[in-house]
């Protein structure tokens, strides 16, 4: 049997998980830094309603950049992301069968469930669970979320983060991302390798820095705004755009280490004030689904302000 | 009779609760098995990476008749009290006892408890034993809210061959119902329930490819690791006791089938140093290694895998060296790279960019402030001028790695690549080794440094850091201790006691406190003594501790050869169960067997630690504790020496300006052997050897009984009255030059 493309890898876990009843939601149109940050899993884990969803996150780390010359590391990748909310008795079991619908044999494959707890200073969130470990490589991280923007996750979800560019690798046995088949015909290579050095220079030499010290700025500024006018979503968003512009001035290094926690509180003051507010409208969203609804909610954001 | 299986299977508990967990819920069955009136014959615990189990044998049947005298409220007691003691016991006044007590008397009930079947009770102790498990961190699962380190899967509940009937609230109106049915291995096993009982747990479950005995899996890996060592033509190397021992119960903790599997490390990565392999194998892999010709690393690992592969662990070992391939590709660059930048991080530049703490400057300014301490405990051991310039160049480097790559990513090898990449410039191989020894001792099983370049530049960067905390106020509280400042502490009286240092502790914390006087406001002399006391706590509690003080401890101590382990327990039980634990809930399960110096001896001898005499203080109360009889002789003798002089005293001697009439004293043989007896003292003092001091105070003692018992001290002779007293005065003053006899209990 051949391995699977990269993209096919995509497909089949889609296909898996759409048949257990998941969402399948595209990419968030934002840069972030993990599949955690779409608001489908940090926004939606908050509240007793269930929830599941699967999606692919491309990823930012502007400091993993390495001009393409680094066999694992990238300063854009994937994440394939499933959320699980309640965290159901088999998680464990569907998460291992996701594995072999990509064709890993786990009767051949040493398969591990180390401890590894996960948290996550910006979002104000932590959670216990495992990295998943097959033949001594982390696949994936498996977490029961505790806590979301300080507050307890009641309930708790299951989040699963596949490493997709691993994963594929160790599907295909290819030694450097580059080489992965990305379909038959283009290789991982062909699709972005040209990027990666751009991103890469960019992002360690050409940023202007002055202009994204601004930038930041204004992203928390205009998050603060939307926040005041009770409107969750945009002030995520503009939070996120705080946080990748921070991430890239954290590549150019022109930020000192105590300036680095100042920069990191006030992306998590923002993110935290999010979830506050997320959890405070629940209660006039439930049941956002016809015209008259529609209208209640924006009577109730108007009040608001 | 009837034996009991208990089984919790879970989703993946982490190795390092495992251990913890087995016996803490094989002690908590037992304790309420007891509770409950109970008796069995034995307990055997069992766990895996998914099972918490134990089986218990001899149990009854039934319950035996248990009788309660329960205590009422007086007869003189109100109406009121009375009707709730007999609503709460269930009787009619005329069903109580009236009966004498030493407060009056009293009502009592005699409640004939009846005996229940033990498989009716068998669920509120299975279910007391589970909740009560302490996990050093716990979470909640979907709506539920009890607490486990992991989700449960199931509890198998099982007496003799009955299921017990009960269940395991989870809260929110869920339940966990047991059952007799368990599951096998998650890859090798069918997948099927598998119905046990507790004669066939242990077989059944190895038939579907789960070693529950945590014992035999280790004794299974230890013995195939001996064999392929053999095989290869290796040897273990010598830290294997400690470093490959916690790997061996981390990897018996991940696994429930182990299959012991040999990979190769690639040839062009054996040039990295020996420490970077080692830690990239073992703590980022989980891989033993071994070594061959002398101390060599050999170019092979073995892994432990949790299965029995279907191509005979092909893919898994592939799998294995390809991502140790990749980890040491990593490596190689960074060495590389570190190699080729040496000489620019020596400059310590890149150093004033790190923030050692926000108010304690860089990691920068404090290497200046090591350079100045590290003299002064140089200078003050008497250190030649060239040695001392020696320290001080250590000092200088011993943090430039910290900008290095290879320490970024592997923060653990701090040190260690300081003293590579100095070696490898050409430095001076004692100053290289100060760069990796100041950090020492990294923990409590980890050596004290003993170099003459490495132990001031040790001591230095510990008394900086103890003391920039204690100017700014930030002290450990309780529990908390974030900057690890008790560690600190003992590090810095462990090299001090360990290399038997005549430094004074203090007049090193006075430096250290000077240099941050430019910088922060702080009353010196509050902060010194606050100090001072707080290095004396952390030594007296030490001493004392009955839990962290064990008896190679002592030897150590006495010998000066090998680690003073008293911080070891401590740390262990750090490791496995973290702070919150209530360990002090279960002092039964910690069967220390070693015991502290007692309290007041230690009190007696350890009053400051503002001399160069702390090494002698230790020893001294440690010859006490193992002398309990001689100095519970020589306080009796100085309590009635002190007796006398203080009523004197009170009478209106003046015991000063007395000096001794030698001729008065000579007139009687019992005095002046008394008076020469004393005179050893100061001798023995000298010696270090605890023994003469206590033979010292032995022979004091006999003398000082002989002459109460053949003296009168009071006599109406003034000058010989003045003399004896003198003479008393004095040997209560020499035995309190030893220790303060006063505190010491009789």
């Amino acid at each position: 049997m051949t391995p699977c493309t990269f993209q096919d890898m995509i497909l089949r876990l889609h296909t898996y998980w759409a048949n257990e009843g998941c969402v399948i939601l595209q990419p968030y149109d934002m840069q972030v830094g993990a599949g955690t940050f779409h608001w489908a899993t940090t926004l939606r884990c908050l509240g007793g309603d269930d929830w599941k969803c699967a999606y692919v996150q491309p990823c930012r780390r502007p400091t993993d950049g390495r001009y393409g010359q680094n066999p694992n590391r990238l300063q854009h990748y994937y994440q394939y992301q499933v959320m699980l909310k309640p965290s159901p008795r088999e998680s464990q079991d569907l998460y291992l069968a996701s594995l072999q619908s990509i064709g890993i044999d786990v009767k051949k494959h040493d398969i591990r469930f180390v401890e590894d707890d996960w948290e996550s200073p910006t979002l104000g969130a932590s959670g216990l669970g495992w990295e998943v470990w097959i033949d001594g490589m982390e696949a994936s991280q498996f977490t029961y979320f505790q806590q979301m923007g300080g507050y307890d996750c009641e309930p708790v979800s299951t989040e699963l983060t596949y490493g997709l560019e691993r994963l594929a690798m160790f599907v295909q046995d290819v030694d450097t991302v580059y080489d992965l088949k990305f379909n038959h015909t283009m290789s991982y290579g062909d699709v972005y390798r040209r990027a990666e050095i751009e991103h890469s220079t960019y992002n360690f030499e050409v940023a202007n820095t002055d202009m994204l010290l601004q930038h930041f700025k204004d992203a928390e500024n205009e998050s603060a705004r939307a926040l005041e006018r009770n409107l969750t979503h945009p002030a995520y968003e503009h939070c996120l755009n705080a946080s990748h512009i921070f991430n890239v001035l954290d590549a150019r290094g022109v930020i000192s280490p105590t300036e680095r926690e100042s920069y990191i509180a006030r992306v998590r003051d923002l993110a935290k004030a999010c979830c506050t507010q997320y959890i405070e409208n629940l209660a006039h969203t439930a049941d956002v689904c016809d015209d008259t609804s529609v209208e209640q909610y924006r009577n109730h954001l108007q009040k608001k302000t | 009779m009837t034996e009991l299986l208990v089984e919790i299977l879970t989703e993946e508990i982490p190795a390092r609760f495992q251990e913890q967990a087995e016996k803490y819920f094989s002690y908590l069955v037992t304790k309420e098995l007891k509770e409950h009136g109970l008796s069995y014959d034995k307990i055997t615990p069992y766990s895996t990476p998914r099972r918490l189990a134990v089986i218990v044998t001899g149990l009854p049947t039934i319950q035996p008749d248990k009788v309660e005298d329960r205590k009422g409220p007086s007869i003189d007691a109100p109406e009121q009290a009375l009707n709730g003691f007999l609503k709460s016991v269930g009787l009619q006044k005329d069903d109580l006892e009236i009966r004498d007590t030493p407060k009056g008397q009293a009502y009592f009930a005699v409640i004939h408890h009846k005996a229940q079947p033990t498989i009716d009770i068998l669920p509120n102790i299975i279910n007391t034993a589970i909740k009560n498990i302490p996990w050093g961190k716990s979470m909640r699962f979907a709506d539920e809210t009890f607490r486990f380190a992991r989700p449960l899967q199931r509890i198998v509940a099982v007496f003799g061959t009955d299921i017990v009937q009960g269940a395991l609230d989870l809260g929110n109106g869920k339940s966990l119902s047991y059952t007799n049915k368990t599951l096998g291995h998650r890859f090798m096993g069918n997948g099927e329930d598998i119905s046990v009982c507790p004669k066939t747990y242990e077989s059944k479950l190895k038939d579907s490819y789960v070693i529950v005995d945590w014992e035999k899996r280790r004794g299974h890996i230890s013995e195939k690791l001996q064999k392929i060592a053999k095989d290869l033509n290796c040897d273990f190397f010598s830290d294997y006791n400690f470093f490959n021992y916690k790997l061996l119960k981390e990897v018996v903790g991940l696994v429930e089938y182990p299959v012991v599997l040999v990979g190769k490390i690639p040839e062009k990565y054996m040039t990295l140093p020996k420490d970077v392999l080692i830690t990239s194998l073992r703590e980022h892999q989980k891989f033993f290694v071994f070594k061959q010709d002398g101390d060599t690393l050999a170019p092979y690992f073995a892994t432990v895998a949790n299965i029995d592969a279907t191509d005979g662990g092909d893919a898994v070992i592939k799998g294995n060296e390809k991502v140790l391939n990749a980890r040491l590709a990593d490596s190689m660059f960074f060495y590389n790279n570190d190699v080729k930048n040496w000489n620019t991080y020596t400059q310590n530049k890149g150093l004033e960019k790190i923030v050692f703490h926000e108010k304690l400057g860089t990691v920068a300014d404090k290497i200046n402030r090591i350079e100045t301490i590290a003299k002064t405990v140089a200078q003050n051991l008497e250190y030649e001028e060239d040695l001392i310039t020696m320290v001080k160049e250590c000092a200088k480097m011993c943090k430039s790695d910290l900008v290095s790559d290879m320490v970024f990513e592997f923060p653990e090898l701090q040190g260690t690549m300081g003293k590579y990449y100095a070696l490898n410039a050409g430095v001076y191989q004692y100053i290289a080794q100060g760069i990796e020894d100041h950090y020492k001792p990294r923990g409590a099983s980890d050596g004290v440094p003993e170099e003459d370049i490495s132990t001031p530049v040790a001591i230095a960067d510990k008394m900086d850091t103890l003391c920039g905390f204690w100017a700014v106020g930030i002290k450990p509280t309780g529990s908390k201790d974030p900057y690890a400042l008790r560690r600190c502490a003992l590090g810095i009286l462990r090299i001090v006691l360990e290399n038997n240092l005549k430094l004074n502790i203090m007049d090193i914390a006075h430096t250290a406190l000077q240099s941050y006087t430019e910088t922060l406001a702080f009353d010196r002399d509050t902060v010194l003594a606050d100090l001072e006391i707080f290095l004396r706590e952390r030594l007296k509690h030490t001493l004392i501790s009955k839990d962290i003080f064990s008896a190679s401890f002592r030897e150590a101590i006495i010998r000066k050869q090998t680690p003073i382990l008293g911080e070891l327990r401590e740390e262990v039980d750090k490791d496995t169960i973290e702070e919150n634990t209530p360990r002090h809930k279960f002092p039964e399960l910690y069967g220390y067997h070693t015991q502290g110096i007692r309290h007041d001896y230690v009190a007696s001898v350890i009053k400051t630690l503002d001399d160069t005499r702390t090494f002698y203080k230790v020893t001294l109360a440690l010859a006490m504790q193992e002398h309990t009889d001689s100095v519970s002789t020589a306080k009796a003798g100085y309590d009635r020496a002190n007796g006398i002089v203080q009523n004197a005293i009170q009478d209106g001697w003046n015991p000063q300006n007395q000096n001794i009439d030698t001729t008065t004293l000579n007139q009687n043989r019992f005095a002046k052997a008394l008076y020469d007896s004393i005179q050893n003292i100061e001798n023995a003092q000298t010696n270090v050897r605890h023994k003469i001091i206590i033979d010292t105070l032995t022979l004091i003692n006999d003398s000082l009984n002989d002459f109460f018992d053949n003296v009168m001290v009071n006599t109406d002779d003034t000058t010989l009255r003045n003399t004896y007293l003198t003479l008393l005065h004095m040997v209560t003053e020499r035995f309190k030059d030893i220790a303060d006899f006063d505190i010491i209990e009789k």
